[in-house]
């Protein structure tokens, strides 16, 4: 558990004496009890996706969207406050645009991930702003080859073979490192990441979730977009068996 | 100011199909013979347009822009020739108030809601959808006869022979005017999607009397022939 930051963790724009910005801290937090996202890097594209609480039964299954393209190649997991998430794909998509029309070529992974580690940057340095309460899991796959990269409320921006954020990330790290990262099918990596996040989710916690998951890859023809249902569907249901039984009898809202 | 002549379009029983020729002149010289000039705008749709092709390009360019926005919203919805007819005649109309047209005559060609679709936009605007055939630049002079002919005898033809219409009319254009080329591409637009043919030569008759060198030589030269 961190310090408590009295006096110093108002602003964004303050320091503590032990050299910490607790407002970015605080904005980290958010991001860590939201449901948990998974990016994975495979050797034919990335595959993302996001344990999505739900608040009502009554929400149409599909809605409210996690993961969004940002350009024909590439799109953003995120998680975290909702809203945030929103401006942060806005910008996103700006960039993009932007890039495409000064050098006439799709942007490529790292640039976009240092494009929003930038912006998320910036809403640190003042004291009139806040930092983003999302972090963001940025996929590719442009003359680059695949890339995934994970950019934080701090700003920081790091690549990644595979990555995990939220409330089940300590969990999801010690089993995305089982994996052959960076060797994965994305159809392997789509029923991996299945299984980790119905492992992780904590069914007493948040009865009701979706699983909502996105590549970008071959089978896809490099665009970013929703995982097939039927893939979807079918790697659901290897990873509730493997998960186990416990977790079968609990209620949860399935996209359909 | 490389520009491309005229391109044509017409409509068969399941699709419809656009055809250009793959040159791009500058003036009166054949400066690019070989150049793609039909494009496929989305999953739909493909254009094609006479005239400045700096200007096609332009209009490429922002066609692009809009299909992407509309794709990223991800709504289960695309954009139709329909809808992109509908745009480009806005686009064109609004720069020519402006006082800087672009200098192009489009068709625009698709398959949407079941049916084929063909519309036509010029460079101050006018805009409107054909039911038969359409030709832009000289070939709407060459071209339009000769496919509204085989559109009246036959409306409900085949991609088979809507394809030879259209192959006749192309050795026609390329007969008569003086900017067109023998190399094609065909578009062809149904409900399974674009597909744009490969670059192919027109077959093309010139073994005339009237073309032998004996009968078109200027001078004889001492010693030879």
């Amino acid at each position: 558990m961190s310090s408590i930051g009295t006096g110093y963790d108002l602003d964004t724009d303050t320091f503590s004496p032990d050299g910490r910005i607790f407002q970015v801290e605080y904005a980290t937090k958010a991001v860590d009890n939201s449901g948990t996202a998974i990016g994975l890097l495979c050797r034919d594209g990335v595959v993302v996706g996001v344990e999505k609480t739900l608040i009502s039964r009554m929400l149409v299954p599909g809605s409210n969207r996690r993961s969004m393209a940002v350009d024909i190649h590439a799109g953003l997991a995120l998680t975290g406050l909702t809203a945030d998430a929103r401006q942060v794909i806005s910008r996103a998509r700006a960039e993009c645009s932007e890039y495409k029309n000064s050098f006439g070529v799709p942007i490529e992974g790292r640039v976009l991930a240092d494009r929003l580690a930038m912006y998320y940057h910036m809403f640190t340095l003042y004291w009139s702003l806040r930092p983003f309460g999302c972090s963001a899991l940025v996929a590719s796959y442009g003359d680059d080859g695949p890339q995934l990269f994970m950019i934080d409320p701090s700003g920081s921006s790091w690549g990644y073979y595979g990555c995990a954020i939220g409330k089940g990330r300590q969990v999801a790290k010690t089993e995305l490192e089982k994996l052959d990262l960076g060797k994965l099918s994305c159809v392997e990596a789509v029923k991996a990441i299945a299984k980790i996040i119905h492992l992780v989710h904590d069914p007493t916690k948040d009865k009701i979730w979706e699983l909502e998951m996105s590549w970008v890859c071959d089978a896809s023809n490099r665009r970013f977009q929703p995982v097939p249902q039927d893939l979807l569907a079918q790697a659901e249901e290897e990873a509730k068996k493997q998960v186990g039984d416990s977790e079968k009898t609990k209620t949860t809202a399935m996209s359909e | 100011m490389a520009s491309g002549t005229g391109v044509i379009a017409l409509k068969y029983n399941g699709g419809v199909l656009l055809a250009s020729d793959t040159l791009l002149s500058y003036g009166s010289l054949a400066r690019y013979p070989n150049i793609q000039r039909i494009k496929q705008v989305g999953d739909k749709t493909a254009i094609a347009a006479s005239g400045d092709y700096a200007d096609f390009q332009y209009i490429a360019n922002q066609l692009d822009e809009l299909i992407v926005e509309d794709q990223l919203q991800d709504d289960g919805v695309s954009l139709g020739p329909k809808e992109v007819h509908g745009w480009l005649s806005q686009l064109m109309y609004n720069s020519r108030c402006k006082f800087e047209p672009l200098l192009n005559t489009v068709l625009v060609t698709g398959f949407q809601d079941g049916k084929s679709f063909l519309g036509f936009v010029d460079s101050i605007g006018t805009h409107f959808t054909c039911e038969d055939c359409m030709a832009t630049g000289l070939a709407s002079h060459l071209a339009m006869p000769l496919l509204r002919k085989k559109f009246e005898s036959n409306p409900a033809m085949s991609r088979e022979q809507a394809i030879e219409a259209i192959e006749e009319a192309l050795t026609l254009m390329f007969y008569r005017d003086c900017r067109a080329f023998a190399k094609y591409q065909i578009a062809d637009c149904t409900a399974a999607g674009v597909n744009i043919s490969a670059p192919r030569l027109l077959n093309t008759k010139w073994d005339y009397k009237g073309f032998d060198f004996e009968v078109t030589k200027l001078i004889t030269l001492p010693g030879t022939y």
